[in-house]
């Protein structure tokens, strides 16, 4: 028996919300990189289950490859994102998100 | 191997760090990595006016490359409009290189390969031809800027403002991968000249959420207004010579993203997205131009008129008529252009004085003469007076607006240059009419490499404002490329 593609859809619909939903209303910086790779695994979902679905039984390359180039980059993203987390720590020592605000206006 | 312009790009970016290590040797790495990244940056302007001068012409032309030529491949078009629009990345890129040699002091080679890989980024996302090497290139412009705004990492803003753009921007980043994805669940290709010739895309029930989601993901890096919060933090907390580049010409990654997908790939449901984008495109411009009237900090005010302006390029693309495509596309360029000179004007004026409020600097002229009448120029450009060129671009949408039946919201925009006039009336009367204070008595002129940035950008600028006719013909060309929808 198939799973419905419907299925992993909505599947991945609600990851990229419980990444969203992260974002919005967690204080920690780190879980706040977290929530973004939550959503990035989301859109990795939606690639592999849409080339198991084009051809039947043969998995398109294309969408895998991409998966891929999209795991390495969202990487190099985290790295970035925790090196940045560093440097607010040294400054506020801290890491709540809520307490770097001398740039409100 | 990609194409030749983007090949040098990425040797000159390879080899920075190498010449930087070689100046350290010598004892002169600033000198040779920044005359290094400029001679490399000159050549790509060359090559782009003698090897590619068939796309800066008046002829419709455009090619695809691929080194393996099948639908999975990478592909690079390069047509008129990539060329108009790189040219204005490669200007911007060798002035703000000029500029930052007298700004730098230390950890050149750093911040040389960092700006190179943004050019690249930028260039590779203009001529990328299907959406993974967009999606690629659009990730090395996000992650170079990123940590450009953070590269003074001693200050507390600019790193909380890259944490912030970094948040902001990686989300609207994956919100257009969610769209790709489902725009490959729909099509089965991501190749951009497939995908427009794939008709009867509107029956599907992703259509409109992978719509709302490009918009959402473009509209983010682009300052479209529920997400411009980012713009004024990071434009305003990285060094001047980035600032230059962010706010003239990585906002119009955005817009090319924009027009990359939903004029090629969508142009049959403009109903949809033509409406969404006039609504929050007029609301953009009067966020900025409003938030900017009420700023002290000079940098953060022209921050938020670069919202404004980001704005009328939104309504231009919003007209959807090539007359409304080719005035956004001219005003990119005269907005990137006056943009970049009026952040290294004021770059220049911070360098020498250690402040950013405007009633600090009031009566600059008397100690800068030279910059301050620089940045006279750009302001009057900025507040769209006649003979300088961003008046010609506006004035391009206005009457593209009114020439498609949408007069109502021209008229806003009228009244939207009005108030950037106020704001711009502002900074010259600080600048040139009041007395001096203590800090600007003392002050003198600023270094040689900065007074050499923004004269060129100065220069271009009042060309433009007095021969405009072939840059309006490149850019009406340039539109071509994009207009596929039929009214």
């Amino acid at each position: 028996m198939v799973i419905p593609l419907t299925y992993y859809v909505t599947c991945s619909v609600i990851l990229f919300f419980i990444g969203i939903y992260c974002l919005i209303s967690k204080r920690n910086m780190i879980r706040l990189l977290m929530g973004l790779e939550i959503m990035l695994n989301a859109v990795n979902l939606n690639f592999i289950v849409f080339s198991a679905y084009g051809v039947e039984g043969i998995p398109h390359p294309l969408a895998h490859l991409f998966s891929i180039i999209i795991l390495g980059v969202g990487g190099t993203t985290i790295a970035l994102g925790l090196v940045i987390t560093l440097y607010a720590y040294r400054h506020y020592e801290t890491l709540n998100v809520r307490k770097l605000k001398r740039l409100r206006h | 191997m990609f194409t030749l312009l983007l090949d040098l790009l990425i040797v000159i970016l390879i080899t920075i760090p190498l010449m930087g290590l070689l100046g350290k040797r010598f004892g002169k790495e600033k000198e040779i990595t920044s005359a290094y990244t400029a001679l490399g940056l000159l050549s790509a302007i060359l090559i782009v006016i003698f090897y590619y001068s068939s796309f800066l012409s008046y002829v419709r032309t455009s090619i695809v490359v691929s080194c393996f030529p099948s639908l999975e491949a990478a592909y690079f078009e390069v047509s008129n409009a990539s060329m108009f629009m790189i040219l204005l990345f490669l200007i911007i890129g060798v002035t703000a290189t000029v500029f930052s040699y007298s700004e730098r002091s230390s950890n050149s080679t750093g911040f040389y390969t960092i700006l190179t890989a943004l050019i690249t980024g930028l260039v590779g996302l203009t001529l990328s031809g299907d959406l993974i090497t967009l999606f690629l290139f659009w990730e090395i412009m996000c992650l170079s800027s990123y940590s450009l705004v953070a590269f003074r990492k001693q200050s507390a803003e600019s790193i909380e403002a890259s944490y912030k753009y970094l948040i902001m921007s990686g989300a609207g980043t994956i919100t257009i991968l969610f769209a790709l994805s489902l725009i490959y669940g729909m099509t089965g290709t991501l190749n951009l000249a497939n995908l427009g010739s794939i008709g009867g895309l509107n029956a599907n029930p992703f259509f409109s959420i992978t719509i709302v989601m490009l918009l959402v993901g473009f509209g983010l890096q682009a300052a479209m207004f529920p997400f411009h919060t980012w713009l004024p933090d990071a434009h305003a907390a990285a060094p001047s010579s980035v600032s230059a580049i962010l706010s003239g010409v990585v906002v119009v990654a955005g817009i090319l993203g924009l027009l990359k997908t939903l004029f090629l790939i969508f142009p049959s449901s403009y109903a949809i997205w033509g409406t969404i984008l006039l609504v929050f495109s007029i609301l953009t411009m009067f966020i900025g131009n409003l938030s900017a009237l009420l700023q002290d900090d000079i940098k953060r005010l022209l921050a938020y008129s670069t919202i404004a302006n980001s704005g009328y390029i939104l309504f231009g693309l919003a007209i959807g008529t090539e007359n409304g495509i080719a005035g956004s596309l001219f005003h990119t360029l005269n907005h990137g252009i006056v943009k970049a000179l009026l952040f290294l004007c004021v770059g220049s004026i911070i360098h020498r004085t250690k402040t950013r409020s405007l009633k600090a600097l009031s009566g600059i002229r008397h100690s800068m003469p030279f910059t301050s009448a620089i940045l006279l120029i750009g302001l009057m450009s900025l507040a769209s007076i006649p003979p300088l060129n961003i008046f010609w671009s506006e004035l391009m949408i206005i009457n593209a607006g009114i020439m498609a039946g949408k007069g109502i919201f021209s008229f806003i925009m009228t009244i939207n240059m009005i108030l950037s006039a106020g704001y711009c009336l502002r900074i010259i009367q600080a600048v040139a009419i009041k007395p001096t204070t203590a800090i600007t008595k003392n002050v003198s002129e600023a270094p040689r490499a900065m007074l050499i940035a923004t004269s060129i950008l100065m220069i271009i600028s009042i060309i433009i404002g007095i021969y405009p006719s072939p840059f309006h013909n490149l850019s009406q060309i340039a539109a071509s490329t994009f207009n596929k929808i039929i009214l």
